[in-house]
C-alpha cells in the first residue's frame, strides 16, 4: 500500500467518503491538517 | 442569563461594525493571549492540554478579570502532540512544559528542482515527497500496521480540534464574550516558506525561479480555496491567515510571487462571503500600495510594526485596523505610559471607526505584558473609547 493509499484509506474511513471526488477531497483535508 | 445574552449581543454588533469599517457605539477590544492565559496564572500548558477543567478554570479566571469584547483561542492541543508522536516527526517540538517551538532543519525538505512537482498536484506532492521525508512513519516500508498507525494519528488530531469547545461555549454563554475565528488558513506562497523551503531555501528561489514560486502558489491557492470553503462562511466570524513572507520582500519581488495568488484568494474567498482577517507580522509600510487593492471592507488587519497612523492614511478606507497596544509596552512600560499610548492611538487612529483594539501579537508568555497594564489598558479603552 502507497502512502497515497494509505491517506485514501483513512478519509474513506473516518469521513465516509464513498465517490472518486469524496475521496480526493478529504485527502486533500487531511493532507492540509498534516502538512507540517 | 438574559442579561449575558443581551451583552453578547451588544459585543457581536460592536465587533461587526467596526470590521465591515463602519462605527460602533464603542472601540471593540480583541483579545490574541492564546499561552498567555495559562502563563499568566503560574499554569503550564502541559497541565491545561491535559485536562479541561484546568483549561475552563483558566479562561474563566483570565476573561472575568480583563474586558474584552471578542476573542480566539488556540486550538493546540493534546491532540497534536499525541499525532506527532505516532508519526515521528514533523516541525514543532513539544517542550516537557507543553510550550512548542519550530524544529529547527525541519522545514527546508523539499529541492527547488522540485517546483514542478509541486505545481503538478500540491496534495499529491506532500503526500508522496514530503511525508516520507518529515514523518518516520511515512518513510517504512509498508507493512501490517502502518495504515491503522497512520489512521490513529489522524483520529487524534479530528479529536484535538474540537475540545476547546466547552470553552468556547462557556466564555459565550457565561461572560458573553464572542468568539471571532471561523478557523485558521494561509497565504498560498507561505506553505512553502513554512513548510517546504524554509526562509533561506525560499529567499534563494525568488531571486532565481521567481516564476516557479509565483506558479506554486497559484496551484496552492486551488487547494486551500477548497479547503478553506470546506465550511460555509459565517457572518459573524473571519478566517484568520497569518502573513509570514513579505515584511521581507522588496515590493518588486512581492508582486512577483508572491502577491498573484495572495489577491486572487482574498478576492476568491470574499466573493464567496468570507470574513478575512490577517495578521501582517512584521512590517507592511512598504506594501501598503497593494494592500489597498485587497476587496473593500471584508478583511481587517493586525499590524505588528506598522505606524498606525500611516496605516489609517493609506488603508484606513478599506479595511478594519486591529491592534494598537504593543505587547513589549505592556511588559516594560507603566500603566499610566501604557494609557497614555492607547489614548493617542484611539484619538488619532479609532477616531471614525473601523478600529479594533488589541495586542500588537499573539501573547504567549508573561513576558507579553504585565496583567494590572492589560487590566487598566482595556478597561480605559472600553471607557474613553466611546464614539459620539
Amino acid at each position: 500500500m502507497t502512502n497515497l493509499e494509505i491517506v485514501e484509506k483513512a478519509a474513506k474511513e473516518i469521513f465516509k467518503a464513498e465517490t472518486p471526488e469524496q475521496i480526493e477531497h478529504f485527502t486533500k483535508f487531511l493532507t492540509f491538517l498534516l502538512m507540517g | 442569563m438574559e442579561s449575558v445574552k443581551k451583552l453578547y449581543n451588544e459585543r457581536l454588533k460592536r465587533l461587526n461594525t467596526a470590521l465591515a469599517n463602519g462605527k460602533p457605539d464603542r472601540v471593540p477590544i480583541f483579545s490574541q493571549t492564546a499561552e498567555y492565559v495559562y502563563r499568566i496564572q503560574d499554569i503550564k500548558p502541559i497541565e491545561a492540554y491535559q485536562s479541561l477543567k484546568v483549561t475552563e478554570k483558566a479562561y474563566r479566571n483570565f476573561y472575568s478579570e480583563v474586558y474584552f469584547d471578542g476573542f480566539q483561542i488556540p486550538v493546540i492541543g493534546k491532540g497534536k502532540l499525541d499525532t506527532l508522536r505516532i508519526l515521528g516527526g514533523g516541525t514543532s517540538e513539544f517542550l516537557p512544559d507543553g510550550s512548542f517551538q519550530t524544529k529547527p532543519g525541519s522545514i527546508n525538505v523539499m529541492d527547488s528542482s522540485e517546483y514542478d512537482e509541486l505545481i503538478k498536484s500540491p496534495h499529491k506532492f506532500f503526500i508522496e515527497k514530503i511525508m516520507p521525508r518529515r514523518f518516520k512513519l511515512m518513510a517504512e516500508e509498508y507493512g501490517p500496521g502502518k495504515d491503522e498507525k497512520f489512521i490513529e494519528a489522524v483520529k487524534s488530531l479530528l479529536d484535538g480540534r474540537s475540545i476547546t469547545k466547552p470553552v468556547t461555549d462557556m466564555l459565550k454563554n457565561e461572560l458573553g464574550v464572542v468568539e471571532l475565528a471561523q478557523g485558521g488558513m494561509y497565504n498560498p506562497v507561505d506553505i512553502i516558506l513554512d513548510f517546504l523551503r524554509d526562509f533561506k531555501g525560499i529567499a534563494m528561489d525568488v531571486r532565481r525561479c521567481p516564476e516557479a514560486v509565483r506558479d506554486a502558489g497559484l496551484s496552492i491557492m486551488d487547494w486551500l480555496l477548497e479547503m478553506a470553503t470546506m465550511n460555509p462562511p459565517d457572518p459573524d466570524r473571519f478566517i484568520t491567515i497569518p502573513m509570514h513572507l513579505p515584511t521581507f520582500l522588496r515590493p518588486k519581488d512581492f508582486e512577483k510571487v508572491y502577491w498573484p495568488s495572495f489577491k486572487k484568494f482574498a478576492e476568491a474567498l470574499t466573493e464567496k462571503g468570507y470574513k478575512l482577517f490577517y495578521l501582517f507580522e512584521g512590517n507592511y509600510e512598504h506594501l501598503h500600495e497593494y494592500l489597498q487593492e485587497l476587496p473593500k471592507n471584508k478583511v481587517a488587519g493586525m499590524f505588528e510594526h506598522d505606524d498606525l497612523k500611516l496605516v489609517k492614511k493609506n488603508l484606513g478606507e478599506m479595511m478594519c485596523i486591529v491592534g494598537g497596544m504593543p505587547t513589549n509596552m505592556l511588559y516594560f512600560n507603566t500603566k499610566e505610559e501604557c494609557i497614555d499610548h492607547v489614548k493617542n492611538v484611539l484619538d488619532t487612529v479609532a477616531i471614525d471607526g473601523g478600529f479594533i483594539l488589541s495586542s500588537d501579537k499573539p501573547m504567549l508568555s508573561k513576558t507579553d505584558g504585565k496583567l494590572e497594564n492589560f487590566k487598566a489598558v482595556n478597561e480605559f479603552v472600553h471607557n474613553y473609547g466611546i464614539y459620539n
